[in-house]
């Protein structure tokens, strides 16, 4: 973890964000820029106003406090002049919204390259993954508690990923409200019984960049028997965000965005295991 | 309103009544004078302060001091150099131990810190006081301490202070009215709230299980709507509290709402009003509607949690391995529509009263009138009609249907205008003033300056796609502090500075009055400013330990600076705790009813004011409330309870520091 965990704290702040890995995550943290300055600029206006009339007008008998009783003008330019921003700004963020969270807008993904069912409990993400036929529900699914690993189409041998890697998450839990939030990614989705969410993400990062900390190519596999990809230490953290109980702020689990090779060859191992398991069974 | 209709204008009230003596029981226990219970509400209230703010210190000492503390990297690095690897690595990491206990308390309360390889050895430690867990809070206590902070300081503190304490002493005065239009049942609220008291504090004592309710404020279910270790007894005595609680509000805003509109003093048109009465006003029509949705809401929890109704409890629920028999066909975020329908709303219910003291604050301290008083009104008004119309806000990632989300994003950021428009308006009313730095005023220009930074911030949350990333963080811890402690609190001590010498014909200390000030404003921000940053870093709201997480590590500083800040915060109401309690008895006595030489009401009777209100009839208003400093007037400050007097000889009355008494000479009009 040690990679991430620098990385989180040393390279690509933005005004105390964590970096951002996530192709949304742009246009959150841009959104979040403009309000940061929006929201800057009258803080220090209007304490700067507020510290400049207590000096100016500190009580002094030789004066006479001036009676003003209001403005009309006035009131119509800060009520209409923070009007117009503040619309702007949430005019400017529905789009976003939209294709975050809306499967029915247009600009919400239509593909995703990898699906997996997440169902929380107290106090663990119980991940199922639809194994080598990329169906649920049939002999080769698993179930992995605590451990989301995902696959990407690697664009350079830094671990930059080539664009459209959409992984679907189907959100339910068992017991309580959970909350499923991947800081580095801007995700965050309650887990709800009773119903079950759809979260999606585009990670533009894997979470390696090979097995001597230089570089990976995306036909590399490294393993045959999946071993290596579970070694390898470098990963997202997911936390629960929703409070569900004595164990609440223990409910982590690790996230690894892994070449697609690597990963298939993952899968295959735990596909046959979990066929076997079921023949045998 | 019986007890004044009765009395003939000019013989004074008592006579009207014609009561004998009342026992001490009746005159200040079960007291039906709205000052007497204003008064009871402002002790009970800040004796809860007192509690709620230990429940904080306690929320502050787990989140900063955590079991479980890991080696750095640079302490694995180390044992790298050393030759170690593997196995034997393994080990010395799963044997590290360095968690802190909280200095003295920590061992005091909850056991000998041993390190772990004695407790491998099968040593066991010296119990503490609260039991024996190595010196470190147990998540239980630390669930219960935030839960409970924030019930008590809500519904215990901020609602009942604002609407029963200043609501209950100042608005009859404000208004002339002789009392309530409602004495019993404003006896009643108070007493329905006490029992509110004394079930939530309850709650603590009952579990044998843990120690209280622990499912957050909020309370969500299925967390708080199974009963579980996490919601044992004390979750239903919390229901039932808050359920009291709000049967209180509804009485007391029934209250309000009637002496408002019927009880006015001659001349006393609405908009004549203090801003502090229209607070009220609006205030307590938001509780009138709010509020018996929160109580069906909590009587359909009571019913999930022990009569098998399944109000909010899905098919095919499972508690620890075991299906929960009364589940199915209910809906988990039901309960969220319908607690936040009233919970919007009451957060407006706990900042509206503190806006109406300012503003009289700031228009008597700067000897100003309120800059715009009608848009300060319809302002408050917009707040109050667009906080029903937001709840949803607090649901953006719930699963909520985004495009409701959209809409709720919409309103909520309209929302943040009226406040804005509040803000400019204050600045208008220091602006050409003559501003003296009382404590009053201290605090309340504390509370604009704070409540800049609490709106500002509400702005990055009423953007759904960047709530995406703070929803459940502590930037939400910082907003609702900001918005509630540096808001909400500062308006309250604002309100004290400046009404006590009216309530108790005695003045507090200014200079202790001011070093409260300046050491709460300082601590303040000390504890609540950082959470903004760490909230930014994606740190969860509600986290017993940070220490599972790496990306929360480099966060232990920040916490633990916050953590004295917030012992720092405490300690510095010692100072107005004592201010407080010992001008009661020592404090300097005024000189005039209108020490302030303010315009409202309420300084034109005697200081403390009689039963009844005003010896004799009412004052009679003849004009706004805010007349300091007018062009036209010979004095410095036009009262209401007279007629203006004019440079040019016009108008009439006597001088406004003549006793009260003689300006109600004016032909008296028979009171309603
Ligand atoms: C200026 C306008 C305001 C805006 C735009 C605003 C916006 C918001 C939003 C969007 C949330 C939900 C955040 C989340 O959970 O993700 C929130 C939470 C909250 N706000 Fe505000 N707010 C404003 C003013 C206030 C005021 C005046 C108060 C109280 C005096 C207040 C008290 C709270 C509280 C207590 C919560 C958190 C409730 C909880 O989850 O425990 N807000 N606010
Ligand atoms: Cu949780
Ligand atoms: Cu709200």
């Amino acid at each position: 973890m040690q990679q991430v965990r620098a990385e989180h704290f040393d390279a690509a702040w933005k005004w105390w964000l964590p970096p951002n890995h996530s192709s949304f995550g742009e246009e959150i943290d841009l959104m979040y820029i403009w309000i940061f300055w929006i929201t800057m600029v009258t803080f220090v206006v209007v304490e700067g106003v507020m510290v400049y009339f207590c000096f100016k007008y500190r009580r002094n008998p030789a004066r006479k406090a001036t009676y003003i009783a209001g403005s009309h003008k006035l009131e119509v330019a800060w009520t209409v002049i923070p009007a117009i921003i503040l619309v702007a700004l949430g005019v400017a963020s529905t789009n976003t919204w939209a294709k975050i969270k809306n499967s029915s807008d247009p600009s919400y993904p239509q593909e995703f390259q990898t699906e997996v069912k997440i169902a929380a409990q107290q106090f663990a993400w119980n991940v199922t993954y639809p194994g080598t036929d990329r169906k649920f529900d049939t002999a080769d699914d698993f179930m992995l508690p605590n451990i989301l690993n995902v696959p990407v189409e690697l664009k350079d041998g830094a671990g930059n990923v080539t664009s459209e890697e959409n992984v679907r998450i189907m959100l339910s839990s068992k017991d309580v409200i959970h909350s499923l939030f991947i800081p580095v990614l801007r995700v965050k989705q309650d887990a709800v019984p009773g119903y079950i969410g759809n979260v999606w993400f585009d990670c533009d990062r894997a979470t390696y960049a090979g097995p001597d900390g230089k570089h990976l190519t995306g036909d590399q596999t490294y393993s045959e028997d999946g071993k290596t990809l579970l070694d390898w230490e470098e990963a997202y953290e997911i936390a629960c965000a929703e409070l569900c109980g004595l164990g609440h702020s223990g409910m982590r689990m690790q996230l690894k965005v892994v070449p697609r090779a690597a990963w298939e060859a993952w899968v295959k191992v735990k596909s046959d295991e979990a066929k076997k398991r079921a023949e045998g069974g | 309103m019986s007890t004044t209709a009765a009395a003939p204008a000019t013989a004074g009230h008592d006579a009207g009544h014609a009561h004998p003596e009342l026992s001490f029981l009746r005159k200040w226990v079960f007291s039906t004078d709205h000052k007497v219970i204003g008064i009871q509400y402002l002790f009970s209230c800040i004796a809860m302060f007192l509690v709620g703010g230990l429940l904080a210190l306690m929320v502050r000492w787990q989140v900063a001091y955590p079991a479980g503390a890991k080696p750095s990297e640079e302490k694995v690095q180390e044992w790298r150099d050393q030759g170690l690897s593997g196995a034997a690595l393994n080990q010395a990491i799963a044997e590290f131990d360095e968690d802190k206990p909280f200095p003295i308390l920590g061992e005091l309360l909850w056991g000998e810190k041993l390190s772990k390889a004695d407790i491998n050895a099968g040593e066991v430690g010296e119990a503490g006081l609260f039991g024996n867990s190595n010196g470190m809070m147990p998540n239980e206590w630390y669930n219960v301490a935030f839960t409970m902070h924030a019930s008590v300081m809500i519904f215990l503190v901020i609602i009942p202070i604002l609407t029963g304490a200043f609501g209950n002493y100042v608005i009859p005065l404000q208004l002339g009215a002789k009392d309530m239009a409602f004495p019993f049942l404003n006896g009643l609220s108070y007493w329905t709230w006490f029992s509110a008291l004394l079930v939530l504090v309850a709650s603590f004592f009952v579990d044998p299980a843990g120690i209280g309710a622990g499912a957050g404020w909020t309370s969500y279910p299925p967390l708080s709507g199974v009963v579980s270790p996490s919601a044992g007894a004390g979750q239903t005595l919390w229901c039932i509290g808050v359920i009291l609680g709000g049967t209180s509000s509804i009485m007391g805003s029934m209250n309000y709402i009637t002496t408002i509109v019927n009880l006015r003093a001659p001349g006393l048109t609405l908009f004549r009003m203090p801003l502090t009465t229209w607070a009220a006003f609006i205030t307590s029509i938001l509780q009138l509607f709010a509020t018996p949705v929160l109580s069906s809401a909590m009587a359909m929890l009571l019913f999930d949690r022990h009569m098998g109704t399944s109000f909010f409890l899905p098919e095919g629920l499972i508690f620890s391995e075991a299906p929960v028999p009364n589940a199915g066909g209910g809906q988990v975020i039901l309960w969220q529509h319908i607690f936040w329908f009233y919970s919007h709303p009451a957060v407006y219910i706990m900042i509206l009263p503190a806006m109406g003291i300012v503003s009289d604050v700031i228009a008597v301290w700067s000897r100003k009138p309120i800059f715009g008083y009608r848009p300060m009104v319809f302002s408050m008004s917009a707040i109050a009609g667009l906080g029903f119309v937001v709840w949803g806000h607090h649901m953006f990632q719930s699963g909520m249907n985004p495009v409701l989300g959209t809409t709720f994003m919409i309103s909520t950021i309209m929302i943040a205008l009226p406040s804005a428009v509040k803000v400019f308006n204050w600045l208008g009313t220091l602006w050409g003033g003559q501003i003296t730095f009382s404590p009053p005023l201290l605090f309340a220009l504390g509370f604009v300056s704070m409540f800049v930074i609490g709106g500002l911030s509400g702005i990055y949350m009423a953007n759904a796609p960047f709530d995406i990333f703070i929803h459940d963080t502590y930037f939400i811890v910082a907003h609702i502090h900001y918005v509630l402690f540096t808001g909400s609190v500062m308006g309250i001590f604002a309100g004290i500075y400046h009404w006590y010498p009216k309530m108790f014909g005695r003045h507090m200390s200014d200079g202790l009055g001011k070093i409260h000030f300046w050491l709460t404003f300082s601590f303040m921000n000390g504890v609540f400013f950082p959470m903004h940053i760490i909230g930014l870093g994606g740190y969860p709201r509600r986290y017993a330990s940070f220490r599972s997480y790496d990306f929360l590590q480099t966060y232990e500083g920040m916490n633990v600076f916050m953590t004295w800040c917030a012992i720092g915060l405490g300690l510095s109401q010692l100072f107005f705790l004592w201010n407080f309690l010992w001008s009661l008895v020592a404090g300097k006595k005024p000189t005039s009813d209108n020490p302030w030489h303010a315009c409202s009401l309420e300084w034109s009777t005697q200081t403390p004011p009689p039963h009844g209100n005003w010896i004799g009839a009412v004052p009679t208003a003849y004009h706004g409330p805010y007349e300091y400093s007018h062009p036209n007037c010979k004095d410095e400050f036009a009262p209401q309870w007279m007629p203006m007097q004019r440079n040019d000889g016009g108008g009439g009355g006597a001088s406004p520091t003549a006793p009260a008494v003689a300006a109600s000479s004016a032909p008296p009009t028979a009171p309603h």
